[in-house]
């Protein structure tokens, strides 16, 4: 089968492309229904219709697609998903079986549709800049912010806040002196109290209650947040002449960073003025907030950032406190359409940890590098505002997307960067999984690689048929903010055959796309890291994989040797112990803040990106041949290769010991050498295409056999030699808490694979 | 009636005898401390049947008069001489014994050792022989440059920080054009050179704080709108060097009108505003100049309009003339502690309650301005006038003052603006030329044996170029036990200036109607005890006035018909208080020109010489004034009324059309009234004339006098004709009437 064609045409991948017809069948699968779905896509070749969706007037609001059957005689379709019939209105009568309308080809089974409703503004970005760091970061700073006002549309609304002892909120369109609203760093203001100080309150002459987000009517909030083309000399000035935070900072201290104060406003003046409309919120901050609602840590330097263990232990002091904070402003914010991203450079944490709620919620980024002056930092910043062939911002605004499904089986959940809009609908299931109890996610923002695991639940009931033929089908409709300024709506309707399980399953297996699943069922891992211990994520990641090669693998009971997997499942288990030592749900040697950003990368990457996150790829350049792909394990390692590892947050270039010691006496610069010369750069150059368009910008790392920085490779490599095989344990208990090799691993799952008895 | 007594030209009083004596020539000059007699009586019984009130008027820092140096003794390397225990400064009364070894202090006599590097051998009169050298022991006055035992910390910069109202009356007056004009035109000439510190902030519901540090390029406005709890917002930049930021400042007040030109902010937080410049300026110290364009309404500090006209002429009255609360006297005690003086210009278009917000002057050692309803058009030159002078004449800063006087005499009391730290010691945050004070003595026993009695004030303070320096008066006269020689030293200006600031004092702790009684009872029992003591040489029936106290009757009428006092009810509280206010801060000659102003006919200024300057003296020559009687008020004529701070222009029924036109250009004087009409400048003779007499008038003035247009029978000749103090009111009596009370009043008790 092949997955990829789906993810290519739709941006769905499935699990399980075929699935069984009823809930006990489908919970023997382990791996749960789901599908990874990438809303905004780049589809080749995808319609886009200038014109409105024909909506189903049944129960459902399914809108049409090549899966509805029609009478083109009488100009009727029915509904696939609630069996309405409804009548093609007038425009439509022209339409044959050979002259179809491009949303009933089948092979558009994504259309996007031009919706007639134009937002109410342009996108808005409001700068929230942190002022206190070192000079030479602050310059840093201010001009890539300064180069970024040029990436922007010029119809885009802009926004400045700063911060540090206290929170400033400019006026871009004063036409004399630069005018700023000071906010006290040490308190949240009320969004009452914004709305008053900032002249953003019901304007005098408006009826109450009436709120039209609409900057010329609101005249309090175009003084804040104005078009760049009125406002970019102003604010680029602002920008120029910005200082670091004035106040002293006494030897043993951090300085004064009110960074939940400054969230704060700025969530409130863009709710006050601009709700239920796309908007970004870029939070940049030099360290962790140190003042007021929202800190991580104490001014004095004698207490440090919190640690995994002081959070586990309760002993992290302003954790707690700062969740609260930053999970009311991010629902606050999501429930708005608004993203906040937060992206801190600094050494230290910057309370990622905190504000994930950010990321989580409203679809905002983290951006984490460990200085402004850095060119990860101008890199991200020319990649978030880059724009795509059309001169269009490659993201999408405020979306909804709407999942509908056919009568034998439900939506249990999401999990990505998506915020329950709670409208619970007859296509909701019972069964939770991650953000659930809805039909409908709200995604503030988005680009074409962000994807939402979906997962579903099949209610039909056991020992009912489904009539051969019939297809299960979901239709996602995504309705978003465009950057052109327009409102659209994508319309993804995916199929996928049922099966009677226990007869079929070669059909089942041969539907198993294990990339998807490995990827799916790591989103559950990290969701649960919200709520749940590692141990136990383990141990429930564990338990499935168990199950799951006990019920897909060939074997004797009993003998592990007898053990075999088909090819559709055979790089599951590496996927699995790949991940379970993964930073995503393992965090020794990760601060909470990097766990945090890790979280959140995975949580919206594609497949492909996800998998790179979970298994890291390791190419081999050496003189004896092309660069090849090699196991991720220390046996790869050689004297005499390079080898190129990139596990997506870092792309790292490590010269074997003799390549190493070569380059040392610097062979490559000698004409006798040039082989080696073309030996040296061709990895670097393969390290740059894959470098050059990933956001979050990748760290670059080049290092040598027992150099320092090796450890960033050693680290992802399958001990295979260094350990010991594990105990005999026997236990079901398949948890390992010590790093194994992967050939551990495999023996210990095949033993309790083939167990009679679980 | 003609020949009652009536002050004439220069209102200033010759010190008679006494200025002849070798006393009064070491003595400091009457333009720094005025006595009400110039002798002091030498029993308390003595002093209790003259009724007399003995004090003096203290313009510590008043400008020179012509001719008049002060010499300036540099002890910045040394120390300044001063009485062990009395800590008086040496002065020319003290007296050098045992060779110049010893001096002995002339207030306390005790007997200090003389600083060997004082020391000076004696001549054969027992004067010093470098007498010559030392203008200490010569001058009443002299100015000490201290040494640095006379600093608690390094001399303070001159500071300027202004306070604004921007709220919607501040712009639609235009106060914040006209301020923002006349601080741009001024910059240079603020005080302390590079030393000298300025910063803004200004107010509406909201507090504008303005950074404008050098090193910005332009200056940035910071908007808080935490009324409660101050909040600064950022650490400096708030108050800078004025040469630094120059460009910056000049920015500044060229935009702030523009800025709030088009303001719907009806609101006024002045607490607020007060609390944080004082927050910038508190920790210096300096002048906060505060600019308050209506009643203050919100957050701390916000006053309600509590003005009550049933209340005018009542015994309740007091209450409005009295802040309702203490919050602006409290916080004007803060002030004065950290060494912030406020001047406060108030131009609230209704009430405004000046008694609350005239506190923060009053006890910072501030001036308070009042310009009811201002209007740039009709005030902007007055208040342009005024605000210039405040800012460029010579202040001083962190000052304290204190008065000695003779052992066996004390200090009662003190009267002016500042805040009494301790039993004698004047707290004084800013000093300068203007700032009166008065001071009352009495005897400490039923009598003294002193001969001589000697005052001392003495200024300390850090000038605008960072010296520590001492302003020392010092003045001596004769302590005598003969009555008749008291009466002939008595000054009746000064007396009636005291009198004023004491009877303003009583209107306001009890009611005015007792103050009013009280300043007449004071007049009938010092003429009535005169009239005993010369009963012998008098006619019965007749009014014997000592010649030294003669205008004294005439000074207590006009204080009785002044706004302060005059009883009824049609005068505003708010015009009250300020005219009290005012009061408490004048010097005698200020005062007495209030109370009775110049009135000069312009209407025979024609050919002559009035109106064309001396020949001697330059100065402008004045038409010969008339007493203040409208029985001389002549049909057709045009009067010119002087009340030092208002020029009053009255035109009658009759102008001729003739004078009209030449002086106004006009026809007729229909439709000419009020303050905003200006005084063209026309090609005439009369038009040249009557300008340069006003433009006299006008130089070298504090205040700058208003013109102000009256045409007779208009409802607003009632104020030009209540300047009328000879003429019987309904409520107080004629010049005349007053004379004929006093006399009959002094006979009745006689007859007793
Ligand atoms: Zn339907
Ligand atoms: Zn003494």
């Amino acid at each position: 089968m092949d997955f990829l064609a789906n993810e290519d045409r739709n941006g769905v991948r499935y699990s399980w492309n075929v699935w069984p017809s009823s809930r006990v069948e489908a919970n023997r699968l382990v791996v749960p229904l789901g599908t990874m779905y990438a809303p905004l896509k780049k589809i080749e070749g995808m319609p886009v219709l200038p014109y409105e969706p024909i909506t189903c007037k049944g129960t459902c609001q399914a809108v049409l697609n090549p899966y509805c059957s029609i009478d083109f005689r009488a100009k009727i379709w029915v509904c696939p998903f609630c069996y309405q019939r409804n009548q093609f209105p007038h425009h439509y009568s022209e339409m044959t079986e050979t002259n179809l309308p491009a949303e009933l080809i089948p092979h558009y089974s994504t259309v996007e549709y031009v919706l007639n409703r134009v937002p109410p503004v342009p996108p808005i970005y409001l700068f929230v800049v942190d002022t206190t760091m070192e000079e030479q970061e602050l310059q840093a700073l201010k001009d890539t912010l300064i180069l970024s006002l040029s990436l922007l549309p010029e119809r885009a609304l802009v926004g400045l806040i700063t911060f540090g002892t206290n929170v400033y909120v400019h006026e871009l369109t004063s036409s004399d002196i630069p005018k700023s609203y000071v906010f006290r760093g040490t308190k949240e203001a009320s969004i009452q109290q914004i709305q008053e100080m900032l002249g953003l309150g019901p304007q005098p002459g408006r009826p109450a209650g009436m709120n039209v987000p609409n900057p010329q009517m609101n005249g309090g909030a175009a003084r804040f947040i104005s078009p760049l083309s009125e406002c970019e000399i102003n604010i680029t000035t602002i920008l120029e002449e910005m200082q670091l935070d004035p106040w002293p900072i006494p030897a043993d201290h951090r300085a004064t960073r009110c960074t939940g104060a400054a969230v704060s406003v700025a969530v409130s003046l863009v709710e006050a003025a601009f709700p239920n409309t796309g908007a970004r919120i870029m939070v940049f901050m030099g360290g962790p907030g140190t003042e007021g609602p929202g800190m991580v840590v104490g001014r004095e330097l004698r207490e440090v950032v919190r640690s995994h263990s002081d959070i586990h232990k309760g002993t992290a002091k302003h954790h707690s406190k700062a969740c609260k904070l930053y999970e009311a402003l991010a629902k606050r914010a999501a429930a708005n359409g608004h993203t906040v991203d937060v992206i801190g450079c600094a050494l230290d944490q910057v309370g990622n940890a905190e504000m994930r709620f950010f990321a989580q919620e409203t679809g905002g980024c983290i951006v984490m590098t460990e200085q402004f002056d850095s060119d990860t930092f101008r890199n991200s910043m020319r990649l978030f505002f880059a724009r795509d062939e059309n001169d269009q911002h490659q993201m999408g605004f405020c979306a909804t997307v709407d999942v509908q499904t056919t009568r034998e089986f439900k939506v249990m959940g999401a999990i990505g960067p998506v915020f329950s809009l709670n409208k619970r609908t007859a296509y909701v299931s019972e069964q939770e999984m991650g953000v659930c109890g809805t039909s409908s996610w709200r995604l503030c923002s988005l680009d074409h690689r962000t994807s939402v695991g979906f997962y579903f639940d099949v209610v039909n009931p056991a020992g009912t048929m489904i009539p051969a033929g019939q297809r299960g089908l979901i239709q996602y409709l995504t309705q978003y903010q465009h950057p052109s300024g327009q409102y659209r709506l994508r319309v993804t309707t995916v199929s996928h055959r049922w099966v009677e399980t226990s007869a079929n399953i070669v059909d089942l297996s041969a539907g198993f796309d294990q990339e998807a699943a490995a990827v799916l069922m790591a989103r559950i891992g990290v969701f649960k890291t919200q709520k749940e211990d590692s141990f136990d994520i383990l141990r429930w990641l564990d338990r499935m994989l168990i199950r799951l090669v006990s019920k897909f693998g060939e074997y004797r009971k009993d003998d592990p040797n007898s053990f075999r997997l088909s090819a559709q499942f055979s790089i599951f288990p590496q996927f699995m112990f790949h991940l379970r030592r993964s930073q995503f749900l393992q965090v020794f040697n990760n601060s909470p803040d990097e766990s945090a950003y890790f979280r959140h990368v995975i949580v919206r990457a594609d497949t492909t990106d996800s998998l790179i996150m979970i298994q890291p790829t390791l190419l081999s350049y050496s003189f004896s041949g092309p660069p090849t792909p090699v196991l991720l394990d220390v046996q790869s390692v050689a004297p005499d290769r390079i080898l190129v590892l990139d596990s997506f947050f870092q792309v790292v270039i490590f010269h074997g010991e003799t390549i190493s010691q070569w380059r040392k006496l610097k062979y490559q610069e000698q004409p006798q050498y040039e082989n080696f010369k073309l030996l040296l750069q061709t990895p670097k150059d393969d390290a740059q295409i894959l470098i050059k368009d990933r956001f979050p910008v990748p760290r670059y790392i080049e290092c040598d056999q027992h150099g320092s920085q090796a450890r960033f490779v050693m680290a992802k490599l399958n001990p295979s030699v260094t350990h010991n095989n594990l105990g005999n344990g026997g236990a079901a208990d398949f948890v390992i808490s010590d790093d194994v090799s992967l050939q551990v691993f495999m023996d210990h799952l095949k033993r309790l694979a083939v167990q009679s008895v679980q | 009636a003609s020949n009652l007594p009536r002050p004439v030209s220069a209102l200033a009083y010759d010190r008679a005898s006494y200025a002849a004596s070798a006393l009064a020539a070491a003595s400091s000059s009457q333009n720094f401390v005025r006595l009400t007699v110039n002798s002091m009586p030498n029993t308390a019984d003595l002093a209790n049947r003259c009724q007399m009130p003995f004090g003096a008027v203290i313009q510590p820092l008043a400008d020179p008069k012509q001719g008049e140096k002060i010499p300036v003794i540099n002890c910045s390397n040394s120390s300044i001489v001063r009485c062990k225990k009395c800590r008086t400064y040496i002065n020319p009364f003290v007296v050098f014994l045992d060779a110049g070894r010893k001096w002995r202090c002339n207030m306390c006599f005790l007997t200090n050792e003389v600083p060997a590097e004082y020391y000076s051998p004696l001549d054969s009169e027992g004067i010093r022989r470098d007498i010559k050298e030392r203008p200490e022991l010569t001058n009443g006055t002299v100015e000490f440059i201290a040494p640095s035992e006379y600093m608690v910390r390094p001399p303070q910069p001159p500071v300027y920080f202004f306070v604004i109202d921007v709220s919607y009356s501040a712009i639609s007056s235009g106060l914040l054009q006209v301020v923002c004009q006349t601080i741009r035109n001024i910059l240079d000439e603020i005080p302390g050179g590079r030393r000298a510190q300025i910063g803004f902030l200004t107010f509406d519901t909201t507090l504008h704080f303005y950074n404008i540090a050098a090193n910005s390029t332009t200056p940035k406005m910071i908007v808080s709108n935490e009324l409660d709890q101050i909040h600064i917002p950022i650490p400096s930049g708030l108050l800078v060097e004025l040469h630094s930021s120059r460009t910056l400042i000049e920015q500044l007040l060229d935009s702030l009108p523009k800025t709030f030109a088009s303001t719907t902010r009806m609101d006024s937080a002045l607490g607020a505003a007060i609390n944080a410049a004082f927050k910038i300026m508190g920790n210096i110290g300096g002048k906060m100049v505060i600019f308050q364009a209506r009643l203050p309404n919100i957050g701390v500090g916000a006053l309600k309009n509590r003005d009550d006209p049933k209340l005018y002429g009542t015994d309740n009255e007091k209450k409005l003339l009295n802040p309702e609360d203490s919050f602006y006297k409290d916080l004007a005690v803060d002030f004065s502690r950290q060494q912030v003086s406020v001047d406060f210009f108030l131009t609230a278009p209704e009430y405004g309650d000046v008694a609350a917000l005239s506190c923060l002057s009053r006890y910072t050692s501030g001036h308070f301005y009042y310009y009811p309803s201002f209007e740039a058009d009709k005030d902007g030159a007055k208040l342009s006038h005024e605000l210039s002078r405040l800012l460029t004449f010579n202040t001083v800063f962190e000052s304290v003052m204190r008065v000695r006087c003779s052992q066996g005499f004390k200090v009662t009391a003190f009267h002016g603006n500042f805040f009494l730290r301790s039993m004698d010691l004047l707290a004084v945050p800013n000093c300068d030329p203007d700032k009166v004070f008065a001071v009352q003595f009495a005897l400490e026993d039923q009598q003294t044996t002193a001969t001589t009695f000697c005052v001392q004030s003495a200024l300390l303070y850090t000038s605008s170029n960072g010296l520590r320096q001492i302003r020392v008066h010092t003045l001596c006269v004769p302590v005598i036990g003969s009555m008749a020689e008291l009466y002939r030293n008595a000054d009746a200006g000064a007396m009636a200036t005291l009198m004023g600031k004491i009877a303003i004092e009583r209107a306001l702790s009890s009611r005015l109607q007792d103050a009013r009684e009280e300043l007449t009872k004071r007049v009938l029992d010092i003429l009535s005890t005169y009239k005993f003591l010369s009963s012998h040489q008098s006619t019965p029936g007749q009014i014997v006035l000592p010649d030294s106290l003669k205008l004294l009757p005439l000074y207590v009428l006009a204080i009785l018909k002044n706004v302060a006092f005059r009883p009824g009810s049609d005068i505003k509280s708010d015009y009250r208080t300020a005219a009290m206010n005012k009061a408490r801060l004048q010097n005698t000659q200020d005062f007495l020109q209030s109370l009775y102003p110049r009135l000069y006919p312009l209407h025979r200024i024609a050919g002559g010489r009035v109106g064309l300057p001396s020949d001697e003296t330059g100065q402008i020559i004045l038409p010969v004034a008339l007493n203040l009687a409208s029985d001389n008020l002549e049909n057709g004529g045009v009067y010119l009324l002087d009340d030092g701070s208002n020029f009053y222009l009255r035109l009658s029924r009759q102008t001729p059309s003739e004078w009209m036109r030449e002086v106004f250009g006009l026809e007729s004087a229909e439709g000419l009234q009020g303050a905003k009409v200006r005084l063209p400048s026309l090609n005439t003779d009369l038009n040249r004339r009557v300008n340069a007499i006003l433009d006299g008038m006008r130089a070298g003035r504090s205040v700058y006098p208003k013109l102000t247009i009256i045409r007779e029978g208009e409802p607003s000749d009632l104020v030009f004709l209540g300047y009328m103090v000879e003429d019987r009111t309904p409520a107080v009596m004629s010049y005349y009437e007053f004379l004929t009370h006093i006399h009959k009043q002094i006979h009745a008790s006689q007859a007793k």
